[in-house]
């Protein structure tokens, strides 16, 4: 079947908006978390991109040992897949609770400029640890692929069953986090710290707890942009998660540092210039972040509060 | 206050630091130079606790600049006579030297102004690039290239600069990340750059026309070249840091510090913030230019790898480590963490976990640095100094 | 415009959101003239100061400083026509010292500029030595011993201290009106006695300054200001010498009962 040249164009309009979708997706999770941190400590977590890697690695191991398991049915292990991505979205969790208690709560009432480097500091560590420990951990890793590549097809456009499976895990824990924020109590508690963190405390709401499950999620909702990451690329490095943490922010900043909502806006946004840039501009691919860094620039100057974020009045 | 006490103090404790720092690049050890290590350490700790000794020093060092300053000039001048044999380390030192003047920079705006500036080894890449390019491509002399070099890092340091006049803290920290990089993916992905295989073949300086960086024999004695490019940058450094010292005894470094100190008071004393940002933008900048010109005609190559993000994080490594706002402690933050790691070629793979590890628990543990920054003395016309 | 009118802030209306903060405000000072400016906790005292500084626009009215209107200037321009405030919780570069503070207010009086410290370096030093020691002097009329340690790092003095020096810091710029936010909170009577004695003695020393007070505590107004304007909810409610105020019926109502039932 020959295709037409509207049709070529049509193709490639949706594939790009797939792969708008599943990048920003993963954007999304990750400014997320930094939209949580920061609204609830007024710090920037720098390390974020390494809880987003680290997943990707953690995930990767445990997938593959129980893929490596012989006689296990099809079924188990599909339902083991699923529990091993938990158990890897729980380890990262931990590692960001650990990583506030060690290197964030000492840098509590110290000038911002602390916490940025000691968490970037954490950033490169995590990154170095995983290339120097991880077996083979400086090459490109492979993602397990437990999905068959079959799925939905339109015409010429599929969308795979594991970027279906993904789509939906992603979803599910967007949702499920939306929930926990506005209908349960410690939801309730860290948004009154997020609005003022010494009155929740004078209120008696036991801020250490509220933060170390703020960053549970939020590192926990990274690693699910890190099997993302895994699932749709295949390929991955230790060095990734710099780049991703750095959008990740640059999503947050956009959408407006401190709002849920719109750290998912500004993660699409920022999902969008560079598959687009990419895409659509000659030579475009390779310095497809060049774009989105233009548009955190033009964003920074004209807009620094976002899209969401609403001007603060300094308190004099 | 015993004054008399503080010249020898502060002297003994530079030549022991020197000998163990020479020794420790000397010798082909690494258990005695870890052994130099543990001992420089607990050396350094135990003058921390001995707060009269401590005093004595800082005491020394203050009333004694000018003799202390000769002595560690004499001292560099003879660094290089120690290791003619291996002329491996007098590249090292060399490079050392290179980038305490980016360190230099960088410190007056992270350290004076506080504005993390995560992108001073971009701006070291941009002085390298044009340099190289100016020499290599368009055949000028390094006296041309150099100053154009420094002139160019300094303009795009101005318009990075212009951004950050409405951002704070994490807004302005997430400015220079972009920008260092855009400046990245620009120069890896633009032909006359050289791309990815970068520039090669930049050629040595030379004086009046004649090249002076060449390895010389004199009898028995064998000089390598890279001896006369220490003594180059030395006097480069020198200069230098002879700018930011008076910098940082004016009224401009007073601004810097205001600014980091508190916006709003400053609004309302008049301070004009942008002028002062700008300025620091653009000076720390020039630093980071001429860095990258003496870089690139040292090495003879620059690709992007030299200019990458993790560069100027290791920069701001450099100025926390040694001491915000404290010439004397960027300097030796910035010697340390480039000298003490190449010793240890054998961990060259855990150079950066290194990095990392040493800026946490610099964070942690002592935050101001090695040498925390200083009180302004003045000369008064009063005599009302009863201070400490 | 009158002769001699230094500040003349006329219908200001400060709003955040839906809140009036001022709410037709309307405030005028003499040259030379010592005004107090009271009233209850959050009645708009502070948020006239940051209005009349710049660091906040208002939201309607004009403010006229030596007839032109500055109303929405920013902090800077404001602070260059010679308007010098200090800060309810005190604000200083804590970081650096006593001297350095003292040294910074008179940045104005100054074209600082990073070429002429590489070039004209000697030139630069004899500045400073003569600035520091004009500062000294000033400083030592408030405390002897703060110009005897100049310095001591800021964050070192206790707070009272640091009023004095930020005072001083105000008063090196060579203002035309100075705005004192709670300049003796903190302090024991004798110290406030002092420090109301020693501004008054700069006041007179500077020729022509205008000077408004926010106090709390109505007794160390009386001692200093020739008139007060006392605030309420946002509202200007009285305006008068001491003695008048004193007898206002609103103003006992919302200020001095409130006094009473405090102590």
């Amino acid at each position: 079947m020959r295709l037409s040249q509207e049709d070529i164009v049509l193709i490639t309009l949706m594939l790009q908006l797939k792969n708008t979708l599943m990048l920003g997706l993963q954007y999304s999770l990750i400014s997320i978390g930094f939209t949580l941190f920061f609204g609830m400590l007024n710090v920037v977590v720098f390390c974020h991109g390494g809880f987003y890697i680290l997943a990707t690695f953690i995930g990767t191991a445990l997938v593959s040992l129980v893929l490596g398991l012989s006689g296990v049915s099809p079924v188990l292990s599909g339902m083991l897949v699923f529990l091993m991505l938990f158990l890897a979205m729980s380890l990262t969790g931990l590692t960001g609770v650990l990583v506030e208690r060690t290197t964030i709560k000492p840098f509590r009432s110290s000038p911002p400029v602390m916490p940025i480097l000691s968490t970037m500091a954490v950033g490169i560590i995590l990154e170095q640890l995983l290339k120097l420990f991880y077996p083979e951990g400086a090459n490109p890793q492979v993602f397990p692929q437990f999905f068959s590549n079959r799925g939905l097809s339109f015409g010429e456009f599929t969308i795979s069953n594991s970027e279906l499976v993904i789509l939906l895990v992603a979803v599910v824990s967007l949702t499920l986090m939306f929930l926990f924020i506005k209908k349960t109590k410690i939801g309730s508690q860290v948004v009154a710290i997020s609005q003022d963190f010494e009155a929740a405390s004078m209120m008696g709401i036991n801020v250490d707890r509220a933060v170390s499950i703020t960053f549970f999620i939020g590192a926990a909702l990274a690693a699910v942009a890190g099997f993302m990451n895994g699932i749709y690329y295949t390929v991955f490095r230790y060095d990734m998660g710099t780049i991703a943490g750095i959008k990740g922010f640059s999503g947050a900043v956009v959408g407006g540092l401190g709002s849920v909502f719109g750290a998912v806006i500004g993660g699409f946004l920022m999902a969008f210039v560079e598959t687009f840039a990419a895409g659509y501009i000659p030579g475009g691919s390779a310095i497809r972040d060049v774009f989105s860094f233009l548009v955190v620039l033009l964003f920074l100057i004209f807009r620094p509060s976002g899209i969401i974020g609403q001007k603060s009045i300094e308190k004099v | 206050m015993n004054k008399k006490n503080g010249f020898l103090p502060a002297l003994i404790t530079i030549v022991v630091s020197y000998v163990l720092l020479m020794l420790f690049m000397g010798v082909d050890n690494l258990i005695i130079s870890g052994a130099i290590i543990v001992f420089l350490v607990g050396g350094g700790f135990f003058i921390y606790r001995k707060k009269s000794l401590l005093d004595c020093i800082v005491a020394g060092f203050r009333d004694y600049k000018g003799s202390l300053l000769i002595t560690a000039v004499v001292l560099s001048v003879l660094l290089p006579l120690f290791f003619l044999k291996n002329h491996y380390i007098i590249h090292i030192f060399t490079l050392a030297l290179i980038y305490v003047i980016a360190s230099v920079g960088l410190n007056i705006q992270v350290g004076s102004a506080n504005m993390t500036n995560f992108s001073q080894g971009a701006f070291f890449g941009i002085g390298a690039y044009t340099s190289a390019l100016m020499t290599v491509k368009l055949g000028l002399s390094f006296w041309i290239a150099f100053p154009s070099a420094v002139l160019v890092a300094g303009i795009f340091g101005f318009l990075m600069g212009l951004p950050t006049l409405k951002t704070r803290e994490f807004h302005l920290s997430l400015v220079t990340i972009a920008f260092a990089y855009v400046a990245y993916l620009l120069i890896l992905n633009m032909r006359w750059t050289g791309g990815a295989d970068g520039i090669a073949g930049v050629p040595k300086p030379t004086i009046f026309g004649l090249s002076i960086f060449k390895t010389v024999r004199l009898g028995g004695l064998r000089i390598p070249w890279t001896t006369f490019y220490y003594y180059f940058t030395l006097l480069f450094v020198g200069i230098g840091i002879y700018f930011a010292w008076k910098l940082h005894n004016s009224w401009i470094a007073l601004g810097w510090n205001a600014i980091r100190e508190d916006e709003i008071s400053s609004k309302c004393y008049g301070l004009d913030l942008n002028k002062i940002k700008l300025s620091a933008f653009f000076i720390g900048s020039l630093y980071a230019g001429a860095a990258g010109s003496l870089y690139v005609h040292f090495v003879g190559f620059i690709s992007t790898e030299s200019m990458a993000f993790s560069v100027g994080l290791l920069m701001v490594c450099m100025v926390i480590l040694g001491g915000m706002d404290n010439i004397l402690g960027v300097i030796l933050g910035t010697v340390l963490l480039i000298v003490i790691p190449e010793k240890f070629r054998a961990f060259q793979d855990f150079r950066l976990l290194f990095y990392g590890i040493i800026l946490i628990l610099m964070l942690i543990f002592r935050p101001q640095g090695l040498i925390p920054k200083k009180v302004r003395r003045y000369s008064l016309s009063t005599g009302g100094d009863h201070g400490k | 415009m009158e002769n001699n009118r230094l500040l003349s802030a006329e219908n200001i209306i400060m709003s955040f959101g839906g809140l009036k903060a001022l709410n037709d405000v309307s405030i005028s000072l003499k040259d030379n003239e010592i005004l107090g400016l009271i009233g209850p906790n959050g009645s708009g005292k502070t948020t006239f100061f940051n209005v009349v500084t710049g660091i906040y626009a208002p939201t309607e009215g004009n403010i006229f400083f030596l007839d032109s209107d500055i109303a929405g200037s920013s902090p800077q321009d404001v602070a260059r026509r010679g308007v010098l405030r200090t800060f309810q919780t005190s604000r200083l570069w804590l970081e650096l010292s006593i001297l350095d503070n003292l040294l910074l207010g008179m940045w104005m009086r100054e074209k600082p500029n990073s070429l002429t410290a590489i070039l004209r370096y000697r030139k630069v030093k004899e500045d400073f030595r003569v600035k520091a020691a004009e500062a000294l002097e000033y400083m030592a009329v408030f405390s002897e011993e703060l110009a005897g340690s100049p310095y001591r790092q800021v964050k070192e003095l206790a707070l009272v201290d640091r009023r004095r020096v930020e005072i001083c810091r105000a008063l090196l710029a060579r203002p035309r009106l100075l705005l004192l936010d709670e300049p003796a909170a903190g302090m024991d009577p004798s110290e406030t006695r002092e420090l109301m004695r020693d501004i008054r003695k700069m006041q007179e020393k500077a020729k022509s300054l205008g000077v408004i007070i926010i106090e709390h505590d109505m007794d160390v107004i009386s001692d200093i200001a020739e008139r007060v304007v006392v605030f309420n909810f946002g509202r200007k409610i009285a305006e008068g010498t001491f003695g008048e105020i004193r007898k206002n019926k609103e103003v006992r109502e919302a200020y001095l009962g409130k006094e009473y039932a405090d102590a």
